[in-house]
């Protein structure tokens, strides 16, 4: 049976956060592409966290508030887990979306966990996401 | 009479330490396991689960052998519905099998004390 769906990609990765505040790098935008997050995943075993998917403005590539737009967030209690629906169950057009700009080689897309606590924090994360070309 | 998409259902339960490996089945050879919702329940302590297929040519529930389908995980006491759906947004899916693949649950826990657990998982084959 053919099928396609609209989100055909996974990216996934943990962390632990010692800090307030961590960048942590999700992907290299592909030169020419731009990436549609469709659905994020997240755990928090110890401590409530927040997790910011943002993506770099045009040219950049650190991980900054300065260099980034924030494409959705979700908090997570400790020990628990949270589902991120960017695609907002297909209520939102795709020409409204939230989505990364065109890459020209540097930008990225990044997850900027926060903590109230400087206490270690071990986290999982995945990202359902598509490429797109225009 | 209305036809389901994911008309079968695997299942089952256990304790689990800090990890461990289900198996859900070998992939039929020349098809593959279409994932469509998930539940999953934790009784004392948080666990994660990740549907895992194997890639190809493995069989074996490691890491090492298989690539992530999707994870979620549950918080103590609690229960999990997970859509792997999303009305046609998704396709969660499996390796198409040649006959040794096989689908896994991978349970990941912090806690090693045993903790109960379990799982149902609507899917049909493709």
């Amino acid at each position: 049976m053919a099928f396609e769906a609209i989100f055909d990609k996974i990216i996934s990765g943990t962390g632990t956060t010692t800090v307030k505040e961590d960048w942590y790098e999700v992907m290299l935008i592909p030169t020419g592409k731009k990436v549609w997050p469709g659905f994020g995943s997240f755990t928090s075993w110890d401590k409530q966290l927040s997790f910011e998917l943002r993506a770099n403005k045009p040219g950049q590539s650190a991980g900054t508030l300065v260099a980034t737009d924030k494409l959705d967030m979700v908090g997570v209690s400790a020990g628990a887990y949270a589902l991120m629906d960017i695609f907002k169950s297909g209520l939102v057009s795709q020409k409204t979306a939230p989505m990364t700009a065109l890459s020209t080689g540097v930008e990225k897309l990044w997850l900027r966990v926060v903590g109230s606590t400087n206490a270690a924090g071990v986290f999982d994360w995945q990202l359902d996401y598509s490429e797109l070309t225009e | 009479m209305p036809v389901a998409l994911f008309d079968q259902l695997f299942q089952g339960s256990g304790n689990v330490g800090t990890l461990g490996y289900v198996d859900l089945g070998i992939i039929p050879t020349g098809k593959r396991f279409w994932i469509g919702k998930a539940s999953y329940y934790a009784q004392t302590k948080q666990i994660a689960f990740e549907l895992r297929t194997n890639s190809a040519g493995n069989s074996a529930g490691s890491d090492a052998a298989t690539t992530l389908i999707d994870a979620a995980s549950v918080k103590a006491g609690a229960t999990l519905n997970k859509d792997l759906y999303q009305r046609g947004r998704l396709h969660k899916v499996s390796i198409f099998g040649t006959g040794v693949e096989r689908l896994w649950l991978k349970l990941k826990a912090k806690s090693a004390t045993q903790g109960y657990y379990e799982y149902s998982i609507d899917y049909t084959t493709e």
